[in-house]
């Protein structure tokens, strides 16, 4: 990314460079070029000043001028023989005298005022008519000197006329003054033109490339064809033919055809060129023009302008190299730098690789409070607490296994068999206890139906599914429990019956019962040892009883005198005996009685029954007894009819101890009557027992239900009571559901109150 | 009271009680003979063919529902009355009893002999 963005900069600025280069180094060669360009025009000028001075030098030579005149005159006059001989004269004398001094001047000619050769130096070109070669090659400027003033001379370079040379020329014209002078002192003109031809096209190569500036004597000129290999100078006449050699095609003068623009701007718009054009060879140059109009000429100058760029394209690979170079440089550097400064990071993405191997012992050791070695401060810390995160999970994991273990380890190794089910009552778990107790294999019932498993029994006969403990904990999400004294049976696997206790409970999860634990146990031994206990009970009673019985039927023997008349006291003796023998068996009844109830050996036989009757059948047992303390008692008369399940005896059991009790603790109170009314209180059918008699004192009331307590005026009205009354009834009323309640208020009387569900029909009363 | 008094059976190991009910049912106008456990009942009861037999419960050689069982076994036997009398608190037996077709099943504590004779009589169909 770095890199990518040190490429764009240094490829932008390289760009910028080259563009910036490119135009700074054409528009410098393009001034250059200028200034040479005119610095050659100026040779030119120069060159062909020379030239014109030659001429008029020539031209104003005394004999050449009385010779002139001499020879005009003859031809004015006719006189062909004195003609021919100056003709001769003249034309030896300009080749002996004047050409052989320079070696650029191949001819001379003296025309006549009709442009016909008059005197030459190459005699045989005398007749020749130049006039006509003026109008048809444009060879010179006779026309313009034949009509000029003294000093002037008029030069037409680069023509090319193959009877007189097979190299290019300049013609230089000059007109011939007398030697004579007017009235005016001034130059008397003849009617002849001097002409001259130079043979000087590698004259003027040279000029335009500087050699002739050198031979001039100037230091140097030829630098820049040195230096520049497509460098080139060259004159273009106005039938844009090359009017000087090409450095580069031979035979080019007046041959090579340049219509480039520099030219055409010249010669159509007079105009001077520089910039960047196509030249003659279709090269793309870097040119300058100047417009050398007197003699209708354009010099061009011009540079192939790749290689002027060629430096460009040197210091183009030069900066790319540098760019190359810098970039390398700067890549390295960054990599280096950051080597250095990124050494902690790098330590602890090192570290990081090895923690996610799992190293978490490994820290990050960079020191300093840079940005780094704050970053390696707070990642070793991250560090500490991922490895004490991990070692708490870690140790939690082993504990929830731990945990995990010891639950299995409980659930299997429990005496008691275990059993959890789903919703669909399916098997899920199964521990070994009923494994073994049940004669069944887990794995043979896992997943499947539970009431399939296993049989369960109430004495002999199958309980069916829907009465089973588990569904009615699947149904209403209660607990259930079956005791010993339910008689309940597992049938296992061989047929084999085991008598159980089962305790069954839902498993929720929030307020769903999604299943449901069913714990059992094996109550073999307790059964036995409640049959045990049942046959101690009922041994024990029978050998209470049976002695109190022969005492009973003897007394009554004695007193109803089947063996002999007592006497009064006798007889009261006896009924003393009598009357301690009932109060024993009354107490080993009551005692035998809770021991059943207790043991829950006292089963409930409910049926249906009308509450009023029952309790009928209560109040008429008792009125013996009411009527020996002289009480009444009164039955209101119900406003229902209330009909409902119970154990008929049972509930006879407890009225009747309610009214024993209130007989019992009436006999000093104010009022004489004992209240009984029946009344319907919600889904409750109430009896109440309201008697006037001594009240229960604040502090025995919270212990009045405990078993053998008696309240210490209860004893002081009658010491005979066993304690047991009220206990019974309470534990009778809760095997019904039913409850025990009362008020009262000391010396003043007490209402107990015995409730029961109803569950039957309830009609009023007519 | 008819010029053949009805003959009561009384099969109870407890002596004491045995005389007492001897006694006192003979005073009442009764025949009695006794029986001390449930075998000697058996034999008795088919020597003697009583009216009705007051059967103990829990005696020794053979108990008062074994002796019933058996006595049911028998042709004689079958139908004969028996009035269970004991002195102990077992429901079961209780019920067992009157599935075997005793007549009643009575806790012996709670029975006088003036109150046992009133219900022999009722049972026998004997007006006073």
């Amino acid at each position: 990314m770095v890199s990518f963005f040190i490429i764009l900069l240094i490829g932008g600025l390289l760009l910028y460079l080259d563009g910036y280069l490119k135009k700074y180094l054409k528009t410098q060669t393009i001034n250059n070029l200028r200034v040479m360009a005119e610095m050659s025009e100026g040779t030119y000028f120069a060159f062909t000043e020379n030239e014109k001075i030659r001429t008029i030098d020539w031209g104003s030579d005394g004999h050449i001028r009385n010779n002139t005149e001499a020879l005009l005159e003859a031809v004015k006059s006719g006189n062909a023989e004195e003609k021919d001989k100056l003709a001769k004269e003249l034309s030896a004398y300009m080749r002996e005298r004047k050409i052989v001094y320079d070696p650029k001047a191949i001819m001379m000619d003296i025309l006549g005022s009709d442009g016909i050769v008059i005197a030459s130096s190459k005699e045989s070109r005398i007749g020749t008519d130049e006039a006509e070669e003026e109008r048809r090659l444009n060879a010179h400027k006779f026309s313009q000197a034949i009509k000029s003033e003294f000093g002037q001379a008029f030069v037409r370079p680069v023509v090319f006329e193959e009877d007189e040379s097979s190299e290019p020329m300049t013609h230089v014209v000059a007109r011939v003054f007398s030697t004579k002078k007017d009235e005016s002192g001034k130059l008397i003109p003849l009617d002849a033109v001097v002409l001259l031809h130079f043979t000087d096209a590698d004259k003027i190569n040279d000029m335009l490339s500087g050699k002739w500036s050198i031979d001039q004597g100037a230091v140097s000129g030829q630098e820049l064809f040195n230096k520049y290999k497509t460098a080139e100078i060259y004159l273009v006449g106005e039938d844009r033919l090359m009017a000087s050699s090409s450095r580069f095609i031979g035979d080019s003068i007046l041959k090579q055809k340049v219509d480039s623009s520099s030219v055409r701007n010249c010669f159509e718009n007079n105009k001077e060129t520089t910039g960047e054009y196509f030249n003659y060879q279709g090269i793309n140059v870097l040119g300058a023009s100047m417009c050398l109009d007197r003699d209708d000429l354009v010099l061009v100058m011009e540079i192939a302008s790749d290689e002027v760029l060629a430096p460009l394209q040197e210091i183009r690979n030069r900066l790319l190299i540098a760019g190359i170079l810098v970039f390398l440089f700067s890549v390295s550097g960054i990599v280096i730098i950051s080597r250095f400064l990124l050494k902690g990071l790098l330590k602890i993405t090192k570290v990081a690789e090895e923690v996610g191997k799992g190293d978490l012992d490994i820290r990050a050791e960079i020191k300093g409070k840079d940005e780094i070695g704050q970053l390696a401060k707070v990642f070793n810390q991250m560090l500490g607490s991922i490895q004490k995160s991990q070692a708490d999970l870690f140790a939690a994991e082993i504990s929830l296994r731990e945990e995990k273990d010891r639950l299995n380890a409980i659930i299997s190794s429990m005496a008691e068999g275990m059993a959890v089910v789903d919703n669909d009552c399916k098997i899920v778990l199964l521990n070994k206890t009923a494994e073994k107790l049940l004669e069944i294999s887990y794995d043979k019932v896992r997943g499947k139906s539970y009431y399939d498993a296993w049989k369960i029994l109430k004495g002999n006969e199958i309980i069916s599914n829907e009465e089973r403990p588990v569904t009615e904990t699947l149904r209403t999400g209660k607990i259930v429990a079956r005791e010993l004294g339910d008689n309940i049976y597992y049938q296992t696997g061989s047929g084999k019956k085991i008598p159980v206790t089962i305790a069954t409970a839902p498993l929720k999860y929030g307020e769903t019962i999604i299943g449901a634990v069913v714990v059992f146990r094996d109550v073999t031994d307790e059964k036995r040892l409640d049959e045990s206990k049942s046959s101690f009970i009922s041994v024990a009673s029978h050998q209470l009883r049976t002695p109190l019985t022969a005492i009973k039927l003897f007394v009554e023997m004695l007193s109803t005198g089947k063996a002999g008349r007592l006497n009064k006291t006798q007889k009261e003796y006896i009924e003393d005996v009598s009357i301690s023998t009932e109060r024993m068996i009354g107490l080993v009844n009551d005692l035998l009685n809770l021991s059943r109830i207790e043991s829950g050996k006292l089963k409930a036989k409910p049926s249906e029954v009308l509450i009023d009757e029952v309790v009928k059948s209560a109040i008429d047992e008792a009125k013996i007894l009411a009527k020996e303390k002289k009480l009444s008692l009164d039955f209101k008369k119900p406003r229902y009819i209330i009909k409902t399940n119970l154990d008929a005896d049972l509930f006879r059991q407890v009225i009747h101890n309610l009214l024993t009790n209130a007989i019992r603790y009436s006999a000093n109170g104010k009022k004489n009557d004992i209240i009984i009314k029946i009344e319907k209180s919600g889904k409750e059918c109430v009896v109440s027992v309201q008697d006037f008699g001594i009240g229960i004192p604040e502090e025995a009331k919270s212990r009045l239900f405990d078993r053998f307590y008696r309240a210490d005026n209860a004893i002081k009205a009658d010491a005979n009571g066993t304690g047991v009354g009220l206990y019974t009834i309470k534990m009778i009323l809760e095997r019904m559901n039913g409850r025990v309640w009362f008020d009262s208020k000391l010396g003043k009387g007490t209402t107990f109150y015995a409730a029961v569900p109803i569950n039957g029909k309830l009609s009023k009363n007519k | 009271m008819p010029v053949k008094p009805p003959k009561i059976l009384i099969i109870e190991d407890e002596k004491f009680i045995s005389k007492a009910y001897q006694l006192g049912l003979a005073h009442e106008g009764f025949k009695t003979v006794a029986a001390y456990n449930g075998q000697e009942g058996l034999v008795m009861a088919k020597k003697e063919k009583p009216d009705l037999i007051l059967l103990d419960i829990i005696m020794p050689v053979m108990d008062g529902l074994t002796m019933l069982k058996e006595l049911r076994k028998q042709d004689w036997g079958k139908d004969m009355k028996v009035l269970v009398l004991t002195n102990s608190n077992d429901q079961a037996k209780n019920a067992d009893s009157v599935h075997l077709n005793a007549i009643d099943f009575l806790l012996k504590s709670e029975w006088s002999i003036e109150l046992l004779t009133k219900k022999i009589k009722e049972i026998l169909k004997i007006s006073d």
